[in-house]
């Protein structure tokens, strides 16, 4: 019975509780409207995350080898929950009113977070695919979640169709690598390919089914050429969906990556770096360049999360303990930077959606303006962010690897889009404002405390990166 | 003379090509939509092939993963052609050109 670890998944229990719920209450509930959806599902989160504190620090199988709970699982079952929490507190000011059944929001935003951390403790492919679905398909779904919104709509059906179409690929690529070796178990596919494969058509036929999983998840992360979804769908949905899925989605995503390919597919995995090379330089650079024309604010932040993107993938390149390390710091800064930015878009939507609209902004309401500045510092790279230390971990990674050539391209990258990250805050500061202003309506003491805990979040980042980055080094066990 | 496992594999690839092909260039959404389950079903006769001829039982579990998964993904994908449909009267992919840049 040991096999039957439920313990391990016991943060994920006490979620799927609330979200089912959630789903109850919506439905029995004789007065739906006045339930505090937001602070239930907070809670949910910080039970979840104390009952991750009280596993932290152990290693278990469970389910029959179906899953392995490690430390750097753990560290990402954290960031999921945190990243749950901050969406749960910048949400309900933005869908007051325009969704009717709160409820069901919330149980998506959970439910979708249990898939992100079943991934985190997937050790069999099935498991990653059935994480991987449990996630994008409550994100399809609350990407439409604005039933009256044209965009919104194309959103979640752009999403969906180019979605299913990437899970398929990686679903072949699964049954290829199941055909060569035999099993879909992380430490077994190691063991039988040493065992099994030596050259020949059959490992021609492996690598094509690990070429088809690389697919599949650099289309999660929205790497070049898999990017084409992105704009669109970070445009269309809700401010809050969005924020989620820049920062939830891609993390997950990223972990779904280092874990594949360097516990399972290791033996593959120097047979993709070159192509990383080349991925990761023209996502960056088409990201930043995409960005320049931009003049929507959150089609702007989906370009650049497509060049975020990039940098990250550095880490990977490097394929040492430095870089994979500082991909896990990157991510930390990276959903809190963008969750505060999103967070500040969510406040400012009621004026519109362009650069435009915020002009004067920055003075009139200053607590935001102050918000923003750090943000973007922090996306831009400058000290003393975490944006900054996060890029510089990764170079240091990939300059350990012997890459200078492609620290420096990422270097002039970066100094490329200080231009239109600081665009907005020339827009905030520097402009005249279109109207008179006056009080935004949906100021909220949410948002606020969600504003206060990212940039927070991110100045201790940049001013004491010490303390998460020897965390994560320690734990990133998983190397090639 | 082409093989009895390679047959099977030949005609699961195939048709997985079918589906990608006809995805990516019908502008119906309900075809597209239709295309994705024929690349499942592709997909899943490549696994039963190789579960047959590997002796393990492990491929046909997963055929029935995926199943549930292509039940799930009709039930949410029809839900959100519907509400295209309600919103543009019409499910034509050209029509999804709210957004531009």
């Amino acid at each position: 019975m040991a096999n039957f670890d439920f313990l391990s998944i016991s943060p994920d229990l006490v979620l799927i509780a609330f979200a089912v719920l959630f789903l109850l209450m919506g439905s029995f509930s004789r007065t739906p409207g006045v339930h505090n959806y937001n602070m239930l599902s907070i809670s949910a989160f910080s039970l979840a995350i104390l009952f991750n504190l009280l596993l932290f620090g152990s290693k278990r199988f469970g389910f029959y080898d179906m899953m392995l709970y490690d430390e750097l699982a753990g560290i990402f079952r954290f960031i999921f929950y945190g990243i749950g929490i901050i969406v749960s507190l910048m949400s309900d000011p933005y869908i007051e009113g325009k969704i009717k059944h709160k409820g069901e929001y919330y149980a998506l935003i959970i439910l979708s977070i249990v898939g992100m951390s079943f991934i985190a403790t997937s050790y069999d492919l099935i498991m990653l695919v059935l994480g991987v679905e449990a996630m994008s398909l409550s994100v399809y779904i609350l990407a439409g979640m604005f039933k009256h919104d044209e965009a919104s709509a194309e959103a979640s059906i752009k999403y969906f169709l180019l979605g299913a179409f990437s899970t398929a690929i990686m679903l072949l690529g699964i049954a290829f690598v199941y055909g060569t070796v035999g099993t879909t178990n992380y430490s077994l596919i190691v063991q039988n390919y040493n065992k099994y494969l030596h050259g020949g058509i059959q490992t021609g036929i492996f690598l094509f089914g690990v070429a088809a999983i690389l697919a599949g998840v650099l289309f999660k992360i929205a790497a070049v050429p898999f990017h084409m979804w992105t704009p669109d769908v970070y445009e269309g949905a809700p401010t809050s969906v969005t924020a989620f899925m820049i920062s939830g989605v891609k993390a997950a995503s990223f972990f779904m990556l280092i874990r594949v390919f360097l516990i399972a597919l290791k033996v593959a995995v120097f047979n993709f770096v070159d192509i990383m090379v080349f991925i990761s330089i023209i996502t960056m650079t088409l990201g930043n360049i995409a960005a320049l024309t931009q003049r929507n604010i959150k089609r702007m932040l989906a370009y650049s999360s497509i060049a975020h993107a990039g940098y990250m993938l550095i880490g990977f390149v490097a394929l040492n303990k430095t870089g994979l390390a500082a991909i896990v710091f990157y991510l930390i800064a990276y959903a809190l930077m963008n969750l505060g930015a999103f967070a500040v878009l969510v406040l400012l939507e009621e004026k519109g959606k362009d650069l435009e609209h915020v002009s004067g902004c920055g003075f009139l309401y200053p607590f935001l303006g102050l918000m923003m500045t750090i943000f973007m510092f922090s996306m831009v790279g400058l000290p003393p962010t975490g944006g900054f230390m996060g890029k510089f971990y990764v170079f240091k990674g990939a300059l350990e690897a012997g890459y200078l050539w492609l620290v420096i391209i990422a270097v002039l990258n970066s100094a490329v889009s200080a231009y239109f990250y600081l665009r907005v805050l020339v827009y905030m500061f520097f402009e005249k404002p279109i109207d008179a202003g006056g009080a935004l309506r949906t100021s909220s003491a949410t948002v606020t405390t969600a504003l206060v805990l990212t940039s927070v979040g991110i100045l201790f980042l940049g001013i004491f990166p010490q303390f998460f980055f020897e965390i994560t080094t320690k734990y990133m066990t998983y190397l090639p | 003379m082409i093989s009895q496992m390679n047959f099977f594999l030949l005609t699961g690839l195939l048709i997985f090509g079918i589906g990608a092909l006809g995805l990516l260039i019908r502008r119906n959404l309900i075809i597209c939509f239709m295309s994705i389950e024929l690349m499942l079903n592709g997909v899943n006769l490549i696994f039963v092939t190789f579960s047959h001829y590997l002796q393990s039982a492990v491929g046909v579990l997963y055929v029935l993963f995926i199943m549930a998964l292509a039940a799930a993904e009709v039930a949410i994908g029809l839900a959100i052609i519907l509400l295209i449909y309600r919103l543009k009267g019409t499910v034509d992919m050209d029509s999804l050109n709210t957004m531009k840049g």
